[in-house]
């Protein structure tokens, strides 16, 4: 846990570093985005927002740019889901620092497609009971679990002007260095597809 | 040369879509055997991939496992087999040589969860009557102990089979990893129920496990069938049940087979 909350300090200073450097020689909100993305989770059937605020880092004729912050929140309910009697709810609650890379294939920058790699914690709860009056069975369950967590986010979209839309699919990929098994869509390594809105606060004159 | 990135970049996506997605791919094991069986009780084909003991001797008797879902954890399970016990046990992945029906096999009575489902009684049939048989008779493998060992609806299977009564359980030990207890409203906990009314005495080793995180219904499903068996006082039964830590349910299954088979050994 220590060295996951070291590693996240030090991604997020390396992050107001950047923005520190980039305020000595314009405003801070140039060419910056807010990002608003709805999720649902794919297998679990989670659904939550994610948030996101990026600066840019480069603006080339097809490529752009950004760094920034995500935080995400997913719920999903097993309430009766599964079985009758159950009343309860798992929950993720993540703080990731991103690096968008975005590409515009053609001339005009209207379609985009994006790939952004994501690092952060993650905290996955769990809580409930269990009661089965037939059985005399009464089971409450709780559980919190911080992680690191790692992987992809891609987009597809279309931008107007300063507002970009996309959808997009998030992939964790934990598993692959934690010894485990590769398991796309497990709870500690789950898989979100949603609706992305994007505002670019103030664009470069 | 941007082009060339774009096109890069679509490739990484597409490689770690698929490598996400694609069954694993099934590599030759040292000491390891294929066959396929037809079953005339579930009218499918199997693939049974075995793996023979360091110096297997035709004449000795060796504890077998019997692995359901052999198609996705025969040869994770026989690397560790190999490595930790290389001379007492053969392994045996049942799988499947076309379709996979693990939905029908593994599962009763059907349930609106998973669609062609329910089909578990004739599974027990095929193992029973038609899988063991040849195993004994065609390749003259001898055992000393037999063990069934599933995961998610195949540990579900496992103690099925163990509780239902149309069929006997011709298994000594059973390794349960993340069963799903939840299935048909907790059928096996009423399966359990009418067993214990006219049994007192269940003959197995039965170790079980769940990860902490495969959410709430898992979880307190694990907890009440575990106290439920441990309130009953089974004449012959030995059992062992174990939550693991930081674990979810696709990554329980490996851990807990190398559990269980250290549980069963001693």
């Amino acid at each position: 846990m220590k060295k996951n909350i070291i590693i996240l300090s030090i991604l997020f200073l390396i992050q107001i570093e950047s923005y520190g450097q980039d305020q000595n020689s314009k405003h801070f909100w140039t060419n910056s985005r807010i990002e608003l993305l709805g999720s649902y989770e794919l297998f679990g059937g989670g659904i939550g927002f994610i948030a996101k605020g990026k600066k840019e880092i480069f603006n080339l004729k097809h490529f752009e740019g950004f760094a920034g912050l995500a935080f995400q929140y997913s719920y999903q309910s097993e309430t009766n889901k599964l079985l009758t009697g159950i009343k309860g709810h798992n929950s993720d609650v993540g703080m990731y620092t991103v690096f968008d890379i975005i590409l515009y294939p053609f001339k005009t920058k209207k379609v985009f497609t994006g790939l952004e790699p994501y690092l952060g914690l993650t905290t996955l709860k769990s809580d409930g009971v269990l009661e089965i009056p037939k059985h005399n069975i009464y089971e409450d369950y709780s559980n919190s679990y911080t992680y690191l967590n790692y992987g992809i986010t891609q987009t597809i979209g279309y931008s107007f002007k300063r507002i970009n839309t996309s959808l997009f699919a998030m992939l964790s990929l934990k598993g692959i260095l934690d010894k485990g098994r590769t398991r796309p869509g497990d709870s500690d390594s789950k898989i979100f597809f949603g609706f992305n809105i994007s505002y670019k606060l103030k664009p470069t004159k | 040369m941007k082009k060339m990135f774009g096109k890069l970049c679509y490739l990484i996506i597409l490689f770690i879509i698929i490598s996400g997605c694609q069954k694993e791919e099934m590599l030759a094991i040292e000491n390891s055997v294929s066959h396929s069986i037809d079953s005339s009780y579930t009218g499918n084909e199997y693939n049974l991939q075995i793996l023979y003991p360091k110096n297997y001797d035709l004449s000795l008797e060796y504890q077998t496992i019997y692995l359901l879902d052999g198609d996705l954890y025969f040869n994770e399970l026989a690397e560790i087999v190999k490595s930790k016990y290389p001379s007492d046990i053969i392994l045996i992945g049942i799988g499947y040589k076309n379709k996979n029906r693990r939905n029908t096999d593994y599962s009763y009575p059907a349930d609106d969860f998973l669609s062609n489902s329910g089909g578990a009684k004739n599974y027990i049939r095929f193992l029973n009557n038609e899988l063991l048989p040849f195993i004994e008779k065609n390749l003259s493998i001898k055992s000393s102990k037999t063990t069934l060992a599933g995961h998610s609806l195949g540990a579900y299977f496992a103690l099925y089979q163990l509780f239902q009564q149309d069929y006997p359980s011709v298994f000594d030990n059973i390794i349960a990893v993340s069963p799903s207890l939840f299935w048909a409203e907790a059928y096996l906990l009423d399966l359990e129920n009418e067993y214990h009314n006219i049994n007192d005495t269940l003959n197995i080793k039965l170790y079980s496990t769940m990860g902490d995180l495969e959410g709430v219904t898992m979880n307190t499903m694990f907890d009440a069938f575990n106290k439920k068996i441990e309130s009953r006082d089974y004449i012959g039964l030995s059992f062992d049940h174990v939550r693991l830590d930081k674990t979810s349910h696709n990554n329980n299954t490996i851990k807990s087979f190398d559990k269980g088979i250290s549980f069963i050994l001693n």
